[in-house]
């Protein structure tokens, strides 16, 4: 309920007798603030600060260097913050550079600009700048990104800098979409998703359920088609960003289980929303129901089993499609063995041929089993070895391999 | 636990008469999550285009994809720092946590209850019966 944020910050910004006494009406906009003046239609969301036009700009300024800051701060540690305060004349901002180096507990942020007598002075009223400061440094105590605490902090100033803020926004964070290595974990969802077969309503809804995390988690093992369309489809430009520097964060951060997990659950989540999406939702959904699992254990198995240098041998000699084709028989973990170990040009040509493949029936992907293990065997036959001797070879490896060459 | 501040009650205060506007709000703000749930979160941009700022930027700010918690701050100092006070103050109020319902994924029940009690006792439960009533013929 927001009643209880709403207790919170009155508490806080007004505190005990703030309120001003005009409250209720919608007056207009002082001559000189954001939005008023010759030409300029009214303030469509007035203040308590009631701000000229200098003062204003002034405050949303400091909110502009604040984010910057924070920028530096968040890609270079607290050298880069120093440098800033050092920089940094204006005793309210270098105070607040101070406070994040600090990385005092964020409860205790309004105290710090208490006591160091930047509030509780003057009336509410006359306080913007330290309130818009306070909100900023909180943020970035939670390690929040530039723009949400530029978002949280231009609030102080009302919806008539909204546009000027998101503007900015996009001049200053709009290089950061796109890039980075694409990632590709196959399974039903990046299927589904470039295939269109979920309506746009429910993979709204269901990004909305889901929130950023894992939205972003679940995107991260998506082709690029793919995530860009769900941009399209959830966000602004502004919130583009912000999920694209996401999707990066999980790529660096989860393994690719725990992607493949996330997009098993953003299809459960899609599934039980329902509408017209039609996602296979849940372990089962992995797989075709026909797909033979124990072809796939012993598929993946031999990927993870095979020494590094013998295995880049085996699918440097294999053809692109039959790799792609292998796939589809292969649990994500093995995917990425498969495709870590050969070279990135060779690897979009498998993933390019999987894109393309159509699914295999469990007869086709035992022929690619077979041949597989047919290429490994020739590779582990030493060249010179005595006719009539047995091959000597680990019993796990021997086990799988026989499991696969002997299926009819 | 819902808090309580003396300042706020002051704020959000009008009379039973001017509250007879809330239940046609709160229609409408459940008409704006059917079209989000049912369209997207792209419709409501269009949807809000013309309408006052809290909901029109509102729904900006739920397509910038905030976490729940981010974008309830952000509302909340919005409604804070305005100058409104009385019902336009409480009208507000109600886009707002509509608003958040929306971006939580809210389901048409579950964000009524959440609005009904903006409209005052009397009010709510007429509007929660009549919920549960429509429930009662779907089946549900």
């Amino acid at each position: 309920m927001i009643v209880n944020t709403l207790c919170a910050a009155h508490a806080e910004i007004l505190r005990r007798g703030g309120m001003p006494g005009d409250l209720g009406a919608r007056s207009a906009p002082e001559a000189g603030s954001p939005g008023s003046g010759a030409g300029k239609p009214a303030d469509p969301w007035p203040t308590i600060y009631a701000l000229g036009a200098r003062k204003a700009a002034s405050c949303l300024e400091s909110a502009k260097r604040f984010s910057l800051a924070l920028d530096k701060y968040r890609a270079g540690g607290k050298e880069r913050l120093a440098e800033d305060m050092r920089e940094e004349k204006r005793r309210l901002l270098k105070f607040a550079y101070s406070v994040v180096a600090a990385s005092m507990p964020a409860e205790q942020v309004r105290r710090a600009f208490a006591s160091a007598g930047f509030i509780g002075k003057a009336a509410p009223q006359e306080e913007c700048e330290a309130e818009i400061l306070i909100a900023g440094v909180k943020l970035a105590l939670k390690n929040a990104h530039p723009i949400v605490a530029m978002r949280a902090m231009t609030a102080y100033l009302g919806f008539s800098v909204f546009d000027d803020a998101e503007a900015w926004i996009l001049e200053h964070f709009g290089d950061r979409r796109g890039g980075g290595e694409e990632l590709i974990i196959p399974g039903d969802l990046p299927d589904m998703l470039i295939g269109r077969e979920a309506s746009p309503g429910a993979i709204s809804q269901a990004a909305r359920i889901a929130g950023p995390q894992l939205v972003a988690a679940c995107l991260a093992g998506c082709p690029k088609e793919a995530i860009d369309y769900v941009l399209s489809l959830i966000c602004t430009p502004v919130g583009a960003i912000l999920l694209d520097g996401e999707i990066r964060g999980a790529r660096n951060r989860l393994s690719s289980e725990e992607l493949s997990d996330a997009q098993s659950a953003f299809l459960e989540l899609l599934s039980s929303i329902g509408g017209d999406s039609k996602p296979q939702a849940g372990e089962e959904g992995q797989w075709s129901p026909e797909i033979d699992r124990s072809l796939v254990a012993d598929v993946s198995a031999l990927i993870l089993e095979l020494d590094e240098h013998l295995l880049k041998t085996v699918l440097t000699a294999l053809d692109p499609k039959l790799l792609a084709s292998l796939m589809q028989a292969m649990e994500p973990m093995a995917h990425d063995r498969l495709l870590s170990t050969i070279a990135p040009g060779r690897s979009r040509k498998v993933l390019d041929a999987l894109e393309r493949a159509v699914p295999l029936s469990n007869i086709e992907l035992t022929r690619s089993a077979q041949l597989f293990a047919q290429r490994v065997l020739a590779e582990l036959a030493p060249k010179t070895k005595p006719f009539g001797k047995s091959l000597s070879l680990p019993a796990r490896l021997r086990q799988i391999l026989t499991s696969i060459l002997s299926r009819e | 636990m819902i808090l309580w501040n003396a300042e706020l009650t002051k704020r959000l205060t009008c009379s039973e008469r001017e509250k007879a506007a809330l239940p046609s709000l709160v229609h409408d703000l459940l008409a704006l999550s059917d079209k989000a749930r049912g369209e997207g979160v792209k419709a409501l941009l269009e949807a809000t285009a013309g309408e006052g700022p809290m909901l029109s930027y509102g729904c900006r700010l739920i397509a910038e994809g905030y976490s729940e918690e981010v974008l309830e701050e952000i509302l909340a100092v919005y409604l804070t720092t305005s100058t409104l006070a009385g019902l336009e103050f409480l009208k507000q109020c109600v886009c707002a946590e509509a608003l958040l319902g929306i971006a939580a994924g809210d389901s048409r029940d579950l964000l009524l209850r959440k609005l009904a009690p903006y409209c005052g006792a009397d009010k709510a439960t007429s509007l929660l019966r009549a919920l549960d009533a429509a429930s009662g013929e779907n089946g549900l």
